[in-house]
């Protein structure tokens, strides 16, 4: 009996859906996108956005080189316009999956108040559908692993 | 320095010393609502006048007030150089926080329009050639900066303060789509209103007020401004003018009664695809002094003249009372575009013309038209049509030609507006 209580209690334990990582919060959920946001002291320490789009450019027919090359071309001019300068990728490395690939890229830009902010871009490429999570942190706050963790689990769970 | 730097000099000056109430007629249009009542909110109010002009400034108000150009301007109307303390100099963002502000109803407005303008610069810092060669991808690509918009705006909320947070949010993100859409707005006052300089306080207060309500009604307009500068002015202009127009047309011609009342017939329910009727309509031809322009004899550059695939991409349907594309899927949340029909009642729709690069005529390829004008569709339900086209100057039964394809094929225009050109031969 008391064997059947602890299991219970074990089993009670465990939450059935994923909790929010302590410190952020959903600010936004419209227009296709999902903005989150860490605050501590009022003070915004790292921001994830997620897009799950559907595309014509599928897994398969994403050129590898081509598609870094457009992506760094063009980034510039584009991001100077809502005030991001300097934007530079410092890593990037193509993972590839039976029917997935990913472009996974690092770097940093300058943002419009002037912090130097470090950036994680996920290009995920499926056959019917394509997602982006733009993750990004300043230089005195660090990548959360646990947010991207959350929201992995919680697209599993909304799934 | 010439003249007309002197007044370049003076418009600069003067546009930017002075924002005030603007009470113009066309503001008050129920269709053009909320937008308005916030326009008219943030420019109801006067400046702190507490602004005082060095005496070069007044020397060089003397000058121009006293010119050829200010002579036509009307008494009461005219600058008073010894009161030039009532001005108050602003920036860009005065602008933004002020008059146009009313602009925006909502923060995702807001990124929207800024989202369409960076994708603007996309398309115009590459070459046509990358673009064809990597369309696919370079589109992916793009959508990420989209990432980049939404966090950096959000970041900015988050952290300014009421009253006016997604301006300010605005403010910290767009400060060069600000000067971009400045510089526009400068260029095109300069040209456009260059007796500027020459209006005493409540005159400039109320043209400047009617320019940017010009401009940002809708604000589709601006976006419009940046893409073609101040070539789009008269576009935008008569745009906004006819849609006032036609709400304060009080009394129908026969003509426009008999158009009035198509429009307003109950759609007829179709399923499916309603492609063109094969009605055997009265086409007419091309002015003759457009003939050449494909080889760039009557513009600076050449029209561009459709093939028979590319005008297959513009060919609309009707479905379930909107108009779609060939795919069913209806056209554009909102566009003003270019429309002709041929004489079998094939529609086709262009989201704009360029003026030298795409009219009426490139649709069709220079061929006669059973139809033509401009239409303006919102979720692909046609709320204005008329039959402007300088190319065709199609006469009103041209215009009742295209309304009752229209209607054989169920399209829903019950609340459309209309304007009659009486171009007709």
């Amino acid at each position: 009996m008391s064997r059947f209580v602890s299991i219970l209690l074990l089993l009670l334990s465990f939450p059935l859906k994923a909790e929010v990582p302590k410190g952020w919060n959903l600010v936004r959920s419209d227009l296709g996108v999902e903005v989150w946001l860490k605050e501590s002291n009022h003070n915004i320490t790292a921001s994830i956005e997620i897009e799950k789009a559907k595309n014509q450019l599928t897994w398969s027919s994403v050129n590898n080189t081509e598609y870094f090359k457009t992506l760094t071309k063009s980034k510039k001019k584009q991001l100077s316009l809502i005030g991001i300068r300097n934007w530079k990728s410092s890593d990037y490395r193509w993972v590839e999956g039976p029917k997935s690939k990913q472009l996974i890229v690092r770097g940093s830009y300058t943002d419009p108040s002037n912090r130097k902010i470090h950036f994680l871009e996920v290009h995920t490429f499926f056959t019917t559908f394509n997602k982006r999570v733009l993750h990004t942190w300043p230089t005195d706050s660090k990548e959360s692993a646990e947010i991207v963790e959350y929201l992995n689990k919680k697209e599993l769970d909304d799934d | 320095m010439t003249k007309f730097n002197v007044f370049i000099l003076s418009i600069q000056f003067f546009f930017f010393s002075s924002f005030s109430h603007a009470q113009s007629s066309f503001l008050t249009d129920p269709t053009v609502r909320p937008t308005v009542d916030a326009y008219q909110a943030i420019c109801g109010p006067q400046l702190p006048m507490d602004y005082q002009a060095p005496e070069e400034l007044k020397n060089l108000c003397r000058v121009v007030s006293k010119s050829e150009l200010c002579k036509e301007v009307a008494k009461e109307n005219l600058i008073n150089c010894h009161s030039f303390g009532e001005w108050k100099k602003l920036n860009i963002w005065d602008f933004f926080q002020g008059c146009a502000s009313g602009v925006f109803n909502s923060i995702e407005e807001i990124l929207s329009f800024t989202w369409e303008a960076m994708q603007w610069v996309w398309s115009h810092s590459t070459s046509k050639e990358t673009r064809q060669e990597s369309l696919g991808q370079a589109k992916e690509y793009s959508k990420m900066a989209k990432l980049y918009l939404h966090t950096e705006y959000e970041k900015a909320y988050q952290t300014s303060s009421d009253p006016f947070k997604s301006i300010k949010a605005l403010k910290k993100i767009a400060q060069s789509l600000g000067r971009m859409l400045m510089d526009s707005i400068m260029d095109m006052a300069s040209k456009e209103y260059h007796q500027l300089g020459c209006l005493n306080y409540k005159a400039k207060s109320e043209t400047i007020c009617q320019l940017v309500g010009s401009i940002f009604l809708p604000p589709a307009g601006a976006l419009m401004l940046l893409k073609h500068g101040p070539q789009a002015v008269k576009k935008i202009k008569s745009v906004s003018e006819e849609l006032i127009s036609l709400k304060k047309l009080k009394h129908l011609s026969a003509e426009e009664k008999k158009i009035a009342k198509l429009l307003n017939k109950k759609p007829k329910k179709l399923k499916g695809l309603q492609g063109a009727s094969g009605n055997d309509y009265v086409t007419k031809d091309m002015k003759v002094d457009y003939h050449g322009e494909e080889d760039g004899k009557v513009f600076h550059m050449k029209v561009q003249y459709f093939s028979d695939a590319e005008r297959e991409n513009a060919k609309v349907f009707v479905k379930d009372g909107k108009l779609v594309t060939k795919d069913g899927v209806p056209l554009s949340q909102e566009m003003i575009g270019i429309y002709v029909m041929d004489e079998m009642g094939g529609i086709y729709v262009l989201p704009e013309s360029v003026i030298g690069r795409i009219h009426h005529s490139t649709l069709l390829a220079g061929r006669p038209v059973a139809a033509a004008g401009h239409m303006r569709i919102v979720d692909g339900k046609i709320t204005y049509i008329d039959n402007r086209s300088g190319h065709y100057q199609p006469s009103p039964d041209m215009l009742q030609q295209v309304i009752k394809e229209l209607k054989l094929r169920g399209a829903d225009t019950q609340d459309a507006d209309f304007k009659l050109m009486n171009t007709g031969d």
